[in-house]
C-alpha cells in the first residue's frame, strides 16, 4: 500500500539538492524560479481567463499547460517590469484561438473576432472580477442547504452529475437544473451584494 | 446583424450557463456570439459568469497564489529527486513543468467535475502549504494505539500524527470510542472528533461530518464554517458547539456564541434555527422540523470535557460546563461529587526566582500588580526549552458536602496539557481569584470571607502524576467545603503543532 503520509522534513533535515534542469542551462536558475514565482501568482488568473474563452473543462486544462509551456520557452522575451498576467493573457488567447479553430461542432467556440473582444473586456475588468470572487464565499453560504451541498458535492469533491443522481435518486435532469440553479442564484446574489442589480 | 440593444439578462445568464455546461443547441449559440459581439454588458457579463465559475472550484482557497509558490519549488524538487531514481530528468523543465500544472489542477481544482482532469495517485504529503486542515491533537487510551485511518483519493492508509497535513477530500475514519482527534482549519476553525467518527475534510471553512461527534471552536476569523452534517448543516456565527451525528437523528448544541442550523431538505423552503448558547436542537429532516433539547444530550459530555482541555474524569468528580457558582451561590448547588469548571484562559505567568513561585504577567512578561502567589508548581524546576512567560488556562474545583456531615470525596481530573500549578490555599485562591476567576467572583467572596476555603487542610490530599497531567484528590469536604484552582499550560494546539517539527513515518 502506497504511504501518503511520507514524514515531513524536520527542522534539522538537511534541504534537497538543488535541482539541475537538463534543458536549461544551470546558470538559469535564477530565470526558472523566477517564472515559477510569477506562474503561481497568476495561475488562477490565467486558469480562470482559460475557461472562459474554452468552457469545457479538460479542454481548459488542455490550454493552460499549453501556455505553460509557451511561456517558459518565451520567457527570455518577457519584460521583467512587465505585466506577467497581461503577458500571460495574450499566450491563453492564442492558444484559445487554436483550440478552438480544431473544435467540431464549430458554433460551439468563441470566434477570434470575440475572443478578441472578450479579451480586451476581461482586461478592463480585472479589479472588478477580484471583487466578484471575494463576494463568492459568503453567497455560497446563502444557499439553500440541499442548493449548498450540491454545488460542493460537484465542484468541491468532484462528483458527476451521473453519481450524483445515483446518489440522491434524483434524475440526472434535476441535477443540472438544480445545479443551473444555483449557479445563477449565486452570480445573482454576487452581483446584488456589489449593487450592480 | 441586429441593433444594438441590451439583452434581457435572464435569457443572457440562461444561454451563458448553457454555454459553460456545454448543451447549447446551435441556435441558441448562434444568439449568444451575436449577444457577445454585439453587447457590451454581455461581454461583461460572460466574463464574470465564466470567472465565477472558474473560482468555484477555489472557494475557501484564498491563498493559493501564495501556495502555489511553494507547492511549484517543492514540486520540481520532488520531482528532481524522482528523476534521478528513474533517469527521467532528460525529459526536462517542459515536463517538470507540465506536471506541475497538473499538480496544481489536481490540487487546486479539487475534482472540477471533468473526466479529462488529470487524476492524481498521490500528492506529496510535504505540501503542508496547500493544507486545509492540519492535525492539532491527538488521544487514546494509555497504551493504546490511536487507529485512524486517512483515505486519500481511493487509497487508505494510517500513521496520522500531530502536524499532519489534510488536503480537500481526505476521509478521516477515527475508530475507538476513547479517541480524540482535533484539526484546526487553515480559515482558523478547530474541530474535535471523538471515535468512532467518519469526517470528510473540505476546504479551509468546510467539513462534513459523515458520522460521529463533534466539537467545534470557531474565532472571529473563521465565522461562516460549516459543518455538513447527516440530515442538514451547521452554520457557525463565532461559537462553540458540539454535534452528535453517532447514530439516528443529528443533534446540535451551542455551547458558547451563535450557530443556525438548516435541515437537508429538499424542499424548496429553507428550515432554519438559529441557536444561542446552552440551546440544542435535534434536526429531522424527515418530518422538516427541530426538535428542542434540553440541556447537553449526556453522550456529548466526554467530547466536550476534552474539547475544554479536560481527557478524563474519575470518581468522584464532575465537569460542569459552566462558570462557576459565585461563593455566595456555592450553598445552592451542594452535591456528593466534586465539580470542575472551567474558568479563564490564556493567562500569562512567570517563575519567580524560586522557581516554585508563580508571577502573574501582562503577555510581554512583565510582572502585574498582582501580589505573587506560591503554591503547589509542578515540575518545581523549569521545563526544558520552557520560555520566561507562558500562558495557562484556570479550572476550578469546588467539594462540598450535601450536609454538615463530613464527606471524604475522592477522584482525579486528567488533563490534556501539564498542570502547571494547583493553589489549594485559601489565600492563594483569594490572591488569584481577581485574574482568573469570572469578574464579580472576587468581590462576592470578599463579602462572605468568612471561612476557610482551601483544600489544604485535615486529612485532604492532593498529588500530580509524573507525567503532570493528572491531578487527584481526596477531600474531606464539609458545610464549608473545599475548593482549588488548577493552572494547566495553555496550548492554542495549531501553535504547538505547526511550530514543532513533525518527524516519524507511519
Amino acid at each position: 500500500m502506497p504511504q501518503i503520509f511520507s514524514p515531513y522534513e524536520t527542522a534539522g533535515d538537511p534541504r534537497p539538492p538543488t535541482p539541475t534542469r537538463a534543458v536549461r542551462s544551470s546558470g538559469d536558475e535564477g530565470n526558472e524560479e523566477e517564472f515559477i514565482r510569477l506562474l503561481a501568482r497568476s495561475y488562477r488568473s490565467i486558469y480562470s481567463y482559460a475557461q472562459t474563452l474554452v468552457p469545457n473543462l479538460a479542454d481548459a486544462e488542455d490550454c493552460v499547460q499549453e501556455v505553460s509551456l509557451l511561456m517558459w520557452r518565451k520567457f527570455d522575451e518577457f519584460g521583467r517590469d512587465g505585466n506577467f498576467s497581461r503577458w500571460a493573457r495574450g499566450f491563453v488567447r492564442r492558444v484559445a484561438k487554436n483550440h478552438n479553430r480544431k473544435k467540431r461542432p464549430h458554433y460551439l467556440a468563441l470566434d477570434d473576432d470575440l475572443i478578441d473582444q472578450l479579451g480586451a473586456m476581461q482586461g478592463g475588468i480585472h479589479e472588478i472580477l477580484e471583487l466578484r470572487r471575494a463576494q463568492l464565499a459568503e453567497c455560497l453560504t446563502k444557499l439553500p442547504a440541499a442548493d449548498w451541498r450540491l454545488i460542493n458535492d460537484y465542484y468541491q469533491h468532484g462528483e458527476s452529475v451521473e453519481e450524483l443522481s445515483r446518489r440522491t435518486g434524483r434524475t440526472s435532469a434535476a441535477i443540472y437544473q438544480a445545479l443551473r440553479r444555483a449557479r445563477l442564484a449565486l452570480f445573482r446574489c454576487i452581483s446584488q451584494n456589489l449593487g450592480v442589480l | 446583424m441586429r441593433a444594438e440593444r441590451p439583452p434581457k439578462q435572464q435569457e443572457l445568464l440562461a444561454a451563458i450557463d448553457g454555454w459553460h455546461a456545454n448543451v447549447l443547441t446551435e441556435s441558441d449559440a448562434l444568439w449568444l456570439k451575436d449577444q457577445l459581439r454585439n453587447s457590451e454588458q454581455a461581454r461583461r457579463i460572460f466574463i464574470e459568469y465564466g470567472d465565477m465559475l472558474a473560482s468555484l472550484a477555489f472557494t475557501g482557497e484564498g491563498d493559493l497564489e501564495e501556495s502555489a509558490d511553494i507547492l511549484l519549488t517543492r514540486v520540481l524538487e520532488a520531482e528532481e529527486r524522482t528523476s534521478r531514481r528513474s533517469s527521467w530528468q532528460r525529459v526536462g523543465v517542459g515536463a517538470a513543468l507540465t506536471v506541475t500544472a497538473m499538480l496544481l489542477l489536481g490540487v487546486g481544482f479539487l475534482c472540477l467535475p471533468s473526466a479529462g482532469s488529470p487524476k492524481l495517485a498521490a500528492v506529496p504529503s510535504t505540501v503542508k502549504a496547500l493544507a486545509v486542515a492540519v492535525v492539532t491533537d491527538l488521544y487514546t487510551q494509555p497504551g493504546k494505539n490511536i487507529a485512524v485511518e486517512v483515505i486519500r483519493d481511493a487509497v487508505a492508509t494510517h500513521g496520522l500524527r500531530i502536524g499532519t497535513a489534510l488536503l480537500a477530500n481526505d476521509e478521516l475514519r477515527l475508530e475507538d470510542d476513547q479517541s480524540f482527534l482535533e484539526l484546526t482549519f487553515t480559515g482558523g476553525a478547530r474541530l474535535v472528533l471523538q471515535g468512532p467518527a467518519h469526517l470528510v475534510v473540505g476546504a479551509p471553512l468546510a467539513a462534513r461530518l459523515k458520522a460521529g461527534r463533534a466539537v467545534g471552536f470557531v474565532p472571529p476569523e473563521a465565522v461562516g464554517f460549516v459543518l455538513d452534517v447527516p440530515g442538514g448543516i451547521v452554520r457557525d456565527l463565532g461559537t462553540e458547539f458540539a454535534v452528535d451525528a453517532a447514530s439516528g437523528n443529528t443533534q446540535v448544541s451551542v455551547l458558547t456564541g451563535v450557530v443556525e442550523c438548516e435541515l437537508g431538505s429538499t424542499h424548496e423552503e429553507r428550515k432554519l434555527a438559529r441557536l444561542d448558547r446552552g440551546a440544542g436542537v435535534r434536526m429531522e429532516p424527515s418530518s422538516g422540523s427541530f426538535v428542542p433539547l434540553e440541556g447537553l444530550p449526556k453522550s456529548l459530555s466526554q467530547i466536550v470535557e476534552y474539547h475544554t482541555g479536560i481527557v478524563v474524569v474519575r470518581g468522584e468528580a464532575e465537569f460542569v460546563a459552566m462558570e462557576a457558582p459565585l461563593p455566595s451561590e456555592a450553598g445552592k448547588f451542594p452535591s456528593s461529587l466534586a465539580q470542575i469548571y472551567p474558568e479563564r484562559q490564556y493567562i500569562f505567568v512567570k517563575r519567580g526566582d524560586d522557581p516554585k513561585q508563580l508571577l502573574l504577567t501582562d503577555a510581554k512578561g512583565n510582572p502585574g500588580t498582582n501580589a505573587p502567589f506560591i503554591s503547589k508548581v509542578v515540575p518545581e524546576s523549569p521545563q526544558p526549552g520552557e520560555q520566561a512567560s507562558f500562558s495557562v488556562d484556570s479550572y476550578f474545583l469546588r467539594a462540598r458536602a450535601p450536609t454538615k456531615t463530613p464527606l471524604v470525596i475522592t477522584g482525579s481530573v486528567t488533563f490534556r496539557r501539564e498542570i502547571v500549578a494547583a493553589l489549594t490555599t485559601t489565600d492563594a485562591l483569594s490572591a488569584t481569584d481577581e485574574a482568573m476567576a469570572r469578574p464579580e467572583f472576587a468581590a462576592d467572596w470578599k463579602e462572605h470571607a468568612n471561612r476557610s476555603r482551601g483544600s489544604d487542610e485535615g486529612s485532604d490530599r492532593v498529588t500530580i502524576s509524573p507525567d503532570g497531567k493528572t491531578l487527584t484528590f481526596t477531600l474531606q469536604a464539609s458545610g464549608a467545603g473545599d475548593e482549588m484552582r488548577i493552572l494547566v499550560r495553555h496550548g492554542t494546539p495549531s501553535e504547538v503543532a505547526l511550530a514543532a517539527p513533525v518527524a516519524g513515518s507511519p
